[in-house]
């Protein structure tokens, strides 16, 4: 294959080392090949529909990262229809593809660094349709952010990611980029809010992907979700809604040290007060802002938090009262408060203000993204400011304090050569630390090309080999974006990933995993869980390997733990009781392993509140099929450096590898009340989504025929049952017997009311787990079934991990 | 061959970060979602151009010929880029290089003389009613229709009634196109300044053109011409300490931009600065007289298009909404589109008259939707484009300039 060079040379890029290597595999398309795509494009699409005079081009050759390389043609589709048109056209021709929303990424992610067809999305933009009573929306790609939430408020919604580019960024975007925003740190990140993708494959076929629900399908859309427009295509998405809090406020707290700003982090979220938003801006963030918009900082402070709580109007004065003793203590300077939407406005403004500041100081500005585990924060600020002096460079830094994701933000001139390298090391510097901080190297901005040739400091060269495998699986001609996320080009052998040796348990699994290969036999791997008939083949029983008190460590002030996956659920609960904390998976059984629970990925008891299973594990270590030990995921709530390949791990059903260790989110422990509410078969539907949606929604909600029973935290006065003993054990015997019975487990349109004799029905993931099998439901779509074969080639091509079984030839 | 730019423009979009927060509030990137027709997009343009890399003819002579000017970017830019300079430099200098790149209407050219007179332009008004009602083509046709119906809407002139303590001097400049279209609601903006305490200085009937619709169209040294001719005549008529108030949103902002005109003029530089300093927009000259106004309402539903210019370019976009608030018995509505351009742009909608319809479309239908019984205006090429906007959608909605409701509400 011929090599080409990055298209165009234009003014003001920057070093990028790493990417000569990566050139290889883009292959070189003929100009006369070009015309051809145009004649056609122009004739199926509308000559109005394509771009290709020079202005266009040049319009289409930059994002928010300020460099240029231009296309070779831009498509601006109208309607969804037109996108597979185009893909499939763009297949028959062989160019790369590169899909856009409203070119806001701050990592390279929307420059067209081949060449290539752009295809601009910002013109899907309907139909928008809100299902008020389900919470839920069915959302066109180029629909921006802002626009939604506009759109949502009046029906007392909202989505919950925002990131500060909302006004503009589209909701394509934010599911390829797996947005965060300062409300993650309440409400997760949009991987959290996608229920379903719509999109095509590299060469047009149609695809969707649905949130999983079904045990043993293997999450596509949580791979899909921050994959930076490398796999799919998409053209609209289902998000899940929130309900709106009736009331926010918003309080400024000044600090005299960053330590002491973090030290209150610490406090408030161990406290449990749950803030919307927790936001820190530093000394020379602050001196930036100030001139500009007068927020009002206090002068003496190094560092103020921005703290964003919610609630019932009648409550918000105690939760301020409640922050305000909270984060008292040495070091603090002042707290000042706002319940007043102009109030909290002035506060927030500086907040807002940040880059602005900056980028009137400096013609252009390197805004770097980084996660730590939040304990690490106060050092990994001070490291930045220790940078910054070393290299000479201003550096002003504002962190999401809450979920340790940071952004220093570097002032640059592209005219000055010497700057550009201090530039260029600082920024390698900053991202090193982070890393060997057990942190990312991006928490929502993404690799895109700025970050391509640190991978390394996070991933072994097997572990970038995986991604590159799965990016095949999807696009097996590399043309959907290519040179972003993640390393396609040759295998690297370089890894700094040398603390990284695999203990003595992964070396037996390795080994276990070589004599299978060699032989042939079959290995059915095994925790403690008796829920799964004996197969043929040989049990490997890791239950006992990865387990004992010392395979538990807990990071409490991260609210993370690591974990050998063979530790059973009642053994880490016994270690988290004591300290407040827990991890929010109600396993059906209290003697099954971590790995058991994790490679099942049953539907969760406590689903509505904190989420279900794959929302609660943050990292994987594994063995898999083919002997490989890898890692992927970090003890960070924020982290989109490649593939979000732990999601694929949770309820694959030990197919893809042997878990050894996971990291587990965390959170303060809460006590629940469990009400059994019984009802009229069909009022339960009704009542059930009543139920969620109350701002202060469930922690739990599932229900049995005739009954719906439900976990609060607090519950609201009056109406929600009859409280009852925690069920848990009630529910998990009523389910393995299902089981026995050969009972389905079958995903539901949301707000489909389950039908037929069902056993329990878990309204918000639309699961029902069905005994009569009478019931029609759609069967698991034949190309999701190639893609999800694909995905288990590459991690266990030989087939001998849980005795060959795959999704489709598994018994119901 | 290169775009030739000002080292005052280069630096503007080199400070440009491409970070998009311009895209939302930019009227033409919202209706065709195309990035040249972004502000983002058009700087780029601008940059390839000046840098050698892209020919000035391809894709930006048509990118900036679609470019209302509003300048709404301009206050969404965090960085603070001001687009508006580019914009003119850029114009200018494509002008210079060959008169294809200037998209203009056969009307515009003409127009641009007709306003430095104000006798022509109020004679021209009067032929273009006559020649609106015979048959021409369609494209005359569709411009004669922005000329504006016989004025009646305001009560019957009154002289304005200077009141004792009116120690603040204060000019109400006519500026060109409101004198000839709305000759009522200068008269009316003149008798609510007296009655809140102002001494209003005479009317200069010998008043010139702003520049404004010169610098729109890349006719910069025409522009700097007319702002030379402004400030020496405002030496020449009003005493120092004079305050200039104009209803014409578009204009004050011009007097604004007059310093950066001059800037290399030694004889005018300083007065240019005085000037642009005294001037402020009829609302907040209102609402800082000494003498409070009190209005009393109709029931009517009323709503407001503000001026662009006025919002972006002089800043004070927020006077307007907030006197209109203060007028009880009617109901001041906050249309979505208020703070968005109309599609006007000074004579945008004559040279881009499908475009500029496009824009308005919304506002349109949001006067419906709402009910809207009078559409308030603060600057003339607004009112032109609504009120023939409104006209043809068959709108119940009387479009009112906002002095001519004032004065109509005042108790």
């Amino acid at each position: 294959m011929a090599v080409q060079e990055p298209a165009g040379s234009l003014y003001g890029q920057l070093m990028r080392p790493g990417l000569p290597a990566m050139v290889s595999l883009v292959p070189t398309v003929l100009d006369a090949a070009w015309e051809a795509l145009s004649d056609s494009l122009m004739r199926s699409l509308g000559r109005d529909r394509v771009l290709r005079d020079p202005g266009s081009l040049m319009a289409y050759s930059y994002d928010a990262t300020g460099e240029r390389h231009l296309p070779r043609v831009v498509v601006v589709p109208d309607e969804a229809g037109e996108v597979g048109t185009a893909l499939s056209l763009a297949a028959v021709a062989g160019v790369p593809v590169l899909a856009r929303g409203a070119g806001t990424n701050l990592s390279g992610g929307a420059m067209p660094l081949y060449g290539g067809a752009v295809l601009a999305l910002q013109r899907l933009q309907g139909p928008l349709t809100v299902d008020r009573r389900h919470l839920s929306a069915r959302v066109p790609a180029g629909v921006v952010n802002a626009d939604l939430q506009e759109r949502l408020a009046p029906e007392g919604l909202f989505f919950a990611p925002d990131p500060s580019s909302h006004r503009i960024s589209t909701l394509g975007g934010n599911v390829q980029e797996n947005s965060g925003g300062p409300h993650c740190v309440k409400y997760g990140v949009t991987a959290s809010h996608v229920d379903a993708l719509f999109g095509f494959l590299a060469d047009g076929t149609p695809l969707r992907l649905c949130r999983p629900a079904i045990p043993g399908e293997l999450d596509l859309l949580g791979l899909v979700i921050g994959s930076e427009g490398t796999l799919v295509i998409g053209i609209a998405a289902d998000l899940s809604l929130r309900v709106r809090p009736p009331a926010t406020a918003t309080a400024l707290i000044a600090f005299a040290s960053v330590a002491a700003a973090l030290d209150a982090v610490a406090a408030i979220v161990a406290a449990r007060l749950e803030p919307s938003s927790l936001e820190l801006l530093d000394r020379v963030s602050m001196e930036l802002v100030e001139p500009f918009v007068h927020a009002g900082y206090p002068t003496a402070a190094e560092a103020v938090l921005l703290v964003e709580v919610e609630g019932r109007v009648e409550d918000l004065s105690d939760r301020l009262d409640e922050l305000d003793s909270t984060s008292a203590g040495a070091g603090r300077l002042e707290f000042r408060s706002a319940t007043s939407a102009e109030a909290a406005e002035r506060l927030w403004r500086g907040r807002r203000a940040a880059y602005g500041a900056l980028a009137r100081k400096s013609a252009h500005i390197f805004v770097q993204d980084v996660t730590v585990p939040r304990p690490h924060l106060a050092e990994m600020m001070a490291e930045v400011t220790e940078i910054g002096r070393r290299f000479d460079l201003v550096i002003a830094t504002v962190a999401h304090a809450g979920d340790g994701n940071l952004h220093p933000s570097i002032a640059y001139d592209p005219a000055d050569p010497d700057q550009l390298h201090r530039l260029h090391a600082a920024d390698g510097e900053i991202l090193r630390r982070a890393a060997d901080r057990d942190g990312s190297i991006t928490g929502e901005h993404g690799i895109g090309i700025d970050k391509l040739e640190h991978l390394p400091l996070m991933y072994s060269a097997a572990e970038l080999a995986v991604m590159k495998q799965l990016k095949r699986v999807f696009d097996p001609n590399l043309r959907l974006n290519p040179g972003k996320a993640i390393w396609t080009g040759e295998d690297l052998d370089r890894s700094s990933q040398a603390m990284r040796a695999p203990s003595d348990g992964v070396r037996l699994l390795m080994a276990a995993i070589a004599e299978a290969r060699a032989t042939g036999t079959p290995l059915f791997i095994r925790g403690s869980s008796i829920q799964c008939p004996a197969p043929p083949g040989r049990i490997l029983r890791v239950g006992a390997m990865f387990s004992g008190a010392g395979a538990i460590s807990v990071d409490r002030d991260n609210l993370t733990a690591r974990v050998g996956a063979g530790v059973t659920v009642a053994e880490l609960d016994g270690v988290l009781m004591p300290l407040g904390l827990e991890w929010a998976v109600d396993a059906l059984d209290p003697e099954e392993t971590l790995g058991g629970v994790i490679a099942g990925g049953m539907p969760a008891l406590r689903d509505t509140g904190p989420g279900p299973v794959r929302d609660q594990v943050l990292g994987v270590e594994m063995v898999d099929g083919a002997g490989r030990y890898l890692r992927f995921g970090r003890p960070v709530l924020k982290n989109v450096a490649g593939y979000d390949v732990t999601k694929l791990l949770v309820g694959s059903r030990g197919r893809l590898g042997i878990l050894c260790r996971a990291d587990l989110r965390l959170r303060p422990r809460r006590s629940l009340q469990w009400r059994a509410l019984s009802l009229p078969r069909d009022h339960i539907s009704n009542r059930a989504w009543e139920l969620l949606s109350d701002f202060a929604r469930p922690e739990a909600i599932l229900s049995r025929p005739g009954q719906i029973i439900t976990a609060w935290a607090t519950p609201p006065a009056g109406g929600v049952g009859d409280p009852i003993a925690d069920p848990r054990a009630e529910l998990a015997s009523t389910l393995r017997e299902a089981l026995g019975r050969s009972g389905l487990w079958v995903r539901l349109e949301r707000g489909t009311a389950p039908k037929g004799s069902y056993v329990c029905w878990w309204p918000f993931s639309g699961v029902v787990l069905d005994v009569s099998g009478t019931g029609s439901y759609p069967v698991v779509d034949p190309l999701v079934a190639r893609l999800e074969r694909g995905i288990v080639d590459v991690f266990d091509p030989d087939r001998i991990l849980s005795g060959g079984q795959t999704h489709e030839s598994s018994p119901a | 061959m290169s775009l030739l730019l000002p080292d005052e423009a280069v630096r503007e979009f080199e400070h440009c970060n491409k970070c998009g927060f311009c895209l939302p509030a930019c009227p033409t990137y919202r209706e065709t979602g195309l990035e040249a027709h972004s502000p983002r997009g058009r700087l780029s343009l601008v940059e390839a151009a000046w840098r050698g890399e892209l020919e000035p003819g391809a894709g930006l002579a048509e990118a900036l010929s679609w470019c209302i000017g509003c300048r709404a970017c301009e206050t969404a830019c965090p960085s603070g880029v001001q687009y508006g300079v580019v914009l003119t430099h850029a114009r200018r200098d494509l002008r210079r290089q060959s008169r294809r790149y200037v998209v203009q209407n056969r009307m515009t050219v003409p127009l641009l003389t007709l306003v430095t007179r104000r006798s022509w332009l109020r004679a021209a008004l009067r032929a273009g009613r006559v020649m609106g009602a015979l048959p021409l083509p369609a494209g005359l046709k569709g411009t004669l229709a922005l000329v504006p119906r016989e004025s009646g809407q305001s009560l019957p002139g009154q002289a304005p009634v200077p009141r004792p303590g009116g120690e603040v001097p204060v000019y109400l400049m006519g500026t060109c196109v409101m004198d000839a279209a709305y000759p009522d609601a200068n008269h009316d903006a003149r008798f609510l300044l007296a009655a809140a305490g102002a001494r209003v200085l005479p009317e200069d009937t010998r008043e010139g053109c702003c520049g404004a619709l010169h610098l729109h169209t890349g006719d910069y040294e025409a522009a700097v011409g007319l702002a030379r001719a402004a400030v020496r005549r405002f030496d020449a008529m009003l005493p120092p300490e004079a305050l200039i108030v104009t209803d014409a949103g578009g204009c004050g902002a011009m007097i604004r931009e007059y310093p950066r005109l001059l800037r290399d003029d030694p004889e005018l530089s300083s007065r240019a600065e005085h000037w642009a300093s005294q001037v402020h927009d009829l609302a907040t000259a209102l609402s800082s007289l000494p003498n409070g106004l009190q209005f009393r309402g109709q029931g009517a539903t009323v709503a407001l298009q503000n001026s662009c210019h006025l919002i972006h370019g002089m800043q004070e976009g927020s006077a307007p909404p907030t006197l209109l608030a203060t007028v009880a018995g009617d109901r001041f509505v906050t249309l979505p589109g208020q703070d968005r351009c109309c599609g006007s742009g000074g004579v945008y909608n004559l040279n881009q008259p499908a475009m500029a319809a496009r824009i308005l479309e919304p506002h349109l239908r949001e006067v419906r939707e709402h009910g809207v019984d009078v559409w308030i205006m603060n600057n003339p090429g607004c009112a032109l484009q609504c009120e023939r906007g409104a006209r043809e959608a068959g709108l119940s909605a009387r479009v009112m300039h906002l002095s001519s409701y004032l004065r109509d509400r005042l108790v």
